[in-house]
């Protein structure tokens, strides 16, 4: 299943990813803080492969050291929307009964939070960082897939399996780690896969409006929000983080269809709409 | 039923409830005051406070809460502490801006989800057919402002067919110019929201291409697009356009990016400005207006839901 | 895994359910479908039925600006962006200052006369001149407003009029600065007892009026009809508020605005071989300051604010400006009374900042730049890359501008920050030991107040002069440039002010060729 072309394509894209960020701790191939006013803009030569950007610093070295960013925000996200999106689904389908309606009611109102305001908050408190990032994207799609696994733990409860496992006397606990969660853990991952796209995309879009990372802390979001105002004397600039965040992004969402087919048989044949969570633009 | 509705409807109003307070406090949090922001870098504390005072940002946050609340449940939204004008004619103006925007980009990303969707579903297992999904799967990858810079490129810059940002000043006055702002920022969020939602037709045809009415009417003789687009789209169609209600709203909010990027005066772009100088009125107002309308709709779908599904009707909760 | 079936048609609430159609259910599709369309027709129509219908006027002066004010009130909001557009062209005082200059000049005075001993001043109030509600200025107006104003004018005694033509200032100690106040917004005069809404409305004694005001767009100023002067040369005068810089440039070449000031520096290159724009670059009193907060430690050494001047290359940070600034050594700027040339004192030179930092005993120092995130990027990434030349790593926090205000303009709780100070007179400022600095000088202080109780123009120079030459030693902040913006003007504008445009525009004799 993890053999097809697109899935040695998305893990090699998402290993590349990786294996950048960590070379980035000891090699570098400039110092991508070295500005020279005097060289802005140039054009890619051997020396600069993909040229200066505006302040004159090298594109290559900030593109390596910006994928730092978006390891820590993918990993960081992903983690914090899984743990929130876990704690949500849980408290509101199998928790105590008297708190599943308040839960479904608190989801419903959180979700209505787009990630953007989540982020502006925690921007304005304690100023644009990676953090930022990763707890409102965490928090922003945790909610989300509260929902969706909340849906998917009531559904999988409801079926005989588990209805007859209880009527023969087993434990809630076992029920919940026996027979629901091994079922639940395809859509789960899939969600976590997604989340993963999404948190980058979000990197971009919240880098963007600037509540990202600052300046001193180059990321790939950063990138083509500082070159977008010399948008069309300078079209180059914007295209290489454009098109790291796409290949990064893209490889994270076959990931995720190649884990759901490989998790799931039943899902091969062809998705469910209702699995298709369609995400508003705010949260890019 | 009835008591299934009411309850909802509860469950409504204390979403709002539980809303307005999330909204309203957690903006208390922010540092800095609007008072600071309007009195800048040349005044003395006393005017500061001064002015704090009389914007009435001194008085208990509860009773500013309740006051706030009592207010909108009269629909008066309040008014900006910095311009002192009406938050709801404000946003009414900028909705000018904002809601055609929304439209616009509804409307271009439905048309290439159904005509590239229904298409690809026709080309399942086929070049064609792979093609065309994985282009949508990789367009649906591609962050929003990065999207609006190469359509800005390709579509301002090099060929010269649109405007690349700004809205007219005359706004709709001059409707030709307005238009044609619009297209380039539609564009943008449409052709990103089309290639996700593609991907929700595309499953959803494919299911359709096998259900009993799209193969009674092939049996009747119909090829398998026609039967697919006369027989099997209708009711894609309608399940996406009532998910497209649910987006609507979350669309509103959306537009933010695109409004910066594209430098339109519109909701997005008048929240980001209210955040900025701390005008925690407005901001309160437009975040429960949107926040009001996402849960209402949200709402609404699930009553339709236990109306059209007599399973969950009889289902106990 | 076999009993699971998250494939299964068995609803569960929320969107999963729409894939099942049947006829009955079909029909509430339809109903909710066409229900969202309703409402969402009904949006738009209200929305379109509500537009302002207003046409582009003809004949008029488009002047695109970057920085819109949050209101109109010019009692309550400071900030150049409100004085650029209403004073002198709206609103006006006693005095002003001669267009594109600092020099002052009589405007609703016909005259004035300072006493001696600097204590007293008389104006001969205009009883011609007019507010746009109709209502002639009287000295009872003029009382008003400046007993309003009293807390921005310093010292003041009294403000009376002894006779329906007069009005006299009385001073508790001499102040060379009270006219330049008076010529700015602290010498506006409104009309007493007037009830207009100051925020969206204005009602002033100028040769415009407000016409209308597009929040997030612009601002539309129309001659006055019998204005008391000279008749205001334009019909119409639009301000279109452009912050983007690309767009800005866009508008300029299209024509959609006739004169763009401060055109970003990376994009002047776009004017480059189009005959029908001349560019201006105009001197102004706007000093870019990366100011240190000189109580907190290791900042209170000199010897390390003087490390982190000297690691500072300004010729490279106007080379990326593009050339529009100029190096400056101290607050105060080329076109202000008492500027000396101090650009030599710790002036770049990286191997003497290495020096005393090593000599402070400082070593792997990491310091947070606090900085608006109005601001661009460029000069901040220069000033990461020359700081790391010495070892300092320079860590930047971007942060909205009211966070600003309180963390560092209110609370000082900052290393560095970095804004641009744009009023004339900033020296004030440094002064001041409670201003955001933490700066307590004995030596200047006292300078400064030499200086305001100056009574000839030369002593106040020099003891201006004498001032920033202790500030400038005791590198109290990194001057980093004199920015000196760029306009870009169509060829068929003619008398636009080409000085200091970032604090106002004085739209006097400016003329449109048609």
């Amino acid at each position: 299943m993890m053999r097809s072309p697109r899935s040695i394509f998305a893990l090699s894209v998402l290993a590349l990813v990786a294996l950048t960020a960590l070379l980035s701790l000891v090699w570098l191939p400039g110092d991508p803080f070295y500005a020279d006013p005097y060289r802005a803009w140039e054009n890619p030569s051997p020396s600069h492969p993909l040229g200066l950007d505006g302040s004159g610093r090298d594109i290559l070295s900030q593109l390596i050291l910006g994928s730092r960013v978006t390891v820590i925000v993918a990993v960081g996200a992903t983690a914090v929307a899984g743990v929130f999106g876990a704690i949500f689904a849980l408290l509101g389908s199998v928790g105590r009964r008297w708190m599943r309606e308040p839960v479904a009611v608190l989801i419903d109102v959180l979700i209505a939070f787009p990630t953007l305001l989540i982020a502006m908050m925690f921007a304005s408190v304690f100023g644009g960082s990676v953090w930022v990032v990763v707890m409102a994207v965490g928090i922003g799609f945790g909610v989300n897939i509260g929902r969706v696994m909340r849906a998917e733990v009531m559904q999988v409860a409801r079926t005989g399996y588990v209805l007859s496992a209880r009527a023969i006397g087993a434990s809630r606990l076992s029920v919940l780690t026996r027979h629901i969660l091994p079922n639940v853990s395809a859509v789960f991952i899939l969600q976590l896969a997604l989340a993963m796209g999404i948190a980058i995309l979000a990197e971009a879009g919240l880098s963007y409006l600037g509540f990202g990372a600052p300046p001193s802390m180059p990321s790939w979001g950063r990138m083509l929000a500082e070159a977008q105002p010399f948008l069309s004397v300078h079209p180059l600039t914007v295209m290489w983080p454009g098109l790291a965040i796409t290949l990064t992004v893209l490889a994270s969402y076959l990931l995720g269809d190649a884990l759901r087919e490989a998790l799931d048989p039943n899902l091969r044949m062809r998705s469910n709409p209702r699995k298709t969570t369609t995400t508003g633009v705010f949260a890019r | 039923m009835t008591r299934f509705i009411a309850i909802r409807l509860l469950y409504l109003l204390v979403g709002w409830l539980v809303a307005s307070l999330l909204i309203f406090f957690s903006l208390r949090i922010l540092p800095g005051d609007v008072a600071q922001v309007i009195a800048g870098t040349e005044s003395t504390p006393e005017q500061v406070e001064a002015l704090r005072e009389s914007l009435g940002l001194n008085r208990n946050p509860l009773v500013q809460y309740t006051d706030w609340v009592a207010g909108v449940a009269r629909f008066d939204l309040g008014a900006s502490a910095v311009t002192g004008s009406s938050v709801s004619e404000q946003i009414a103006q900028k909705m000018q801006v904002t809601a055609p925007l929304t439209l616009l980009s509804l409307l271009f990303g439905s048309a290439i989800a159904f005509s590239v969707g229904t298409f690809s579903a026709l080309r399942y297992g086929r070049s064609s057919g792979q093609i065309l999904s994985g282009a949508a799967l990789l367009v649906s990858a591609v962050p929003v402002v990065w999207a609006g810079m190469l359509l800005t490129i390709l579509l301002a810059n090099w060929l010269d067919w649109l405007p690349s940002q700004g809205f007219p000043t005359a706004g709709w006055g001059n409707p030709a110019a307005a238009f044609t702002a619009l297209v380039l920022p539609a564009l943008t969020i449409g052709l990103v929201e089309g290639a996700v939602l593609l991907r929700f037709v595309r499953s959803s045809a494919l299911a359709a291409l096998d259900s009993g009415h799209v193969r009674t009417a092939m049996a009747r003789g119909m090829t398998r697009s026609t039967a697919l687009v006369m027989r099997g789209m209708p009711g894609v169609g309608l399940s996406v356009i009532s998910l497209l209600g649910l987006q609507i709203a979350g669309l509103l909010v959306g537009a933010v990016i695109v409004e910066q990027l594209f430098n339109l005066p519109g909701v997005g772009r008048m929240l980001i400005d209210a955040v900025g100088n701390r005008d925690l009125p407005a901001v309160q107002s437009i975040l429960l207006v949107l926040t009001m309308i996402i849960l209402g709709v949200g709402t609404l779908v699930d009553i339709a839901h236990r109306l059209i599904d007599p399973r969950l009707r009889t289902e106990t909760k | 895994m076999s009993h699971s079936e998250p494939n299964s048609q068995q609803p569960v609430e929320g969107i999963g359910a729409y894939q099942k159609r049947g006829s009955s259910q079909r029909t509430l599709v339809v109903t909710l479908a066409i229900a969202v369309v309703v409402a969402l027709i009904a949006v738009v129509s209200v929305v379109l039925i509500s537009v302002n219908t207003k046409p582009t006027p003809t004949g008029t002066l488009a002047v695109g600006l970057v920085l819109e004010p949050t209101n109109l009130n010019v009692r309550t909001t400071p900030g150049a962006a409100l004085d650029q557009v209403l004073l002198d062209n709206v609103y006006q005082g006693l005095v002003t200052l001669k267009s594109g200059t600092l020099e002052v000049v009589p405007a609703l005075a016909t005259e004035y006369k300072v006493s001696d001993d600097g204590l007293t001043y008389t104006f001969t109030v205009n009883t011609n001149a007019e507010f746009s509600s109709g209502a002639k200025l009287s000295v009872a107006d003029v009382t008003a407003s400046l007993e309003e104003t009293k807390p921005m004018l310093g010292d003041v005694k009294s403000v009376t009029s002894p006779d329906k033509k007069n009005v006299v200032i009385e001073l508790n100690k001499p102040n060379s600065l009270l006219l330049f106040s008076l010529a700015g917004r602290a010498g506006i005069i409104l009309e007493k007892g007037a009830t207009n809404d100051l925020n969206t409305t204005a009602n002033g004694t100028g040769p415009y009026e407000l016409d209308s005001w597009n929040q997030g767009d612009s601002i539309t100023l129309t001659a006055k009809q019998n204005y008391w002067g000279t008749p205001a040369s334009l019909e119409t005068a639009v301000f279109k508020y452009i912050p983007d810089p690309k767009a800005a440039v866009n508008a300029t070449l299209d024509g959609d605005v006739d004169v763009q000031t401060a055109v970003n520096p990376e994009l002047l290159s776009e004017f480059d071989s189009n005959e029908s724009f001349t560019l201006e670059r105009a001197a102004s009193t706007d000093v870019f300051t990366l100011a240190y907060n000189n109580e907190k430690v290791p900042l209170n050494d000199v010897r390390v604010r003087e490390a982190l001047s000297r690691a500072v290359d300004q010729k490279a940070l106007i080379e990326a400006l593009q050339g529009d600034g100029l190096a400056i050594g101290s607050p105060v700027t080329k076109i202000e009374t008492g500027y000396r040339d101090l650009t030599a004192v710790n002036d770049y030179d990286p191997e003497s900042a290495k020096k005393l930092l090593a000599d402070a005993g400082v070593t792997n120092l990491t310091l947070t730049m606090t900085i608006p995130n109005f601001y661009g990027t460029t000069i901040a990434n220069l000033l990461v890359s020359q700081y790391k030349e010495i070892g300092v790593t320079l860590k930047i926090d971007m942060v909205e501008f009211a966070t600003w205000l309180e963390q560092v303009y209110t609370n000082a709780n900052y290393e560095l920050s970095y804004i641009d100070h744009s009023e004339a007179g900033t020296i004030a400022n440094y002064a001041n030991p409670d201003y955001y600095f933490n700066y307590n000088s004995q030596e200047v202080q006292a300078l400064f107040a030499e200086a305001l109780a100056a009574l000839d123009e030369q002593t106040y120079a020099a003891k201006i002069a004498q001032a920033s030459e202790v500030i400038a030693d005791d590198a109290v902040a990194k001057w980093l440039y004199n920015y000196t913006p760029t306009t870009a003007l169509n060829s068929k504008v003619s008398g636009f002010p080409t000085s200091n445009t970032n604090s106002r525009i004085n739209l006097e004799g400016v003329k449109v060729a048609e």
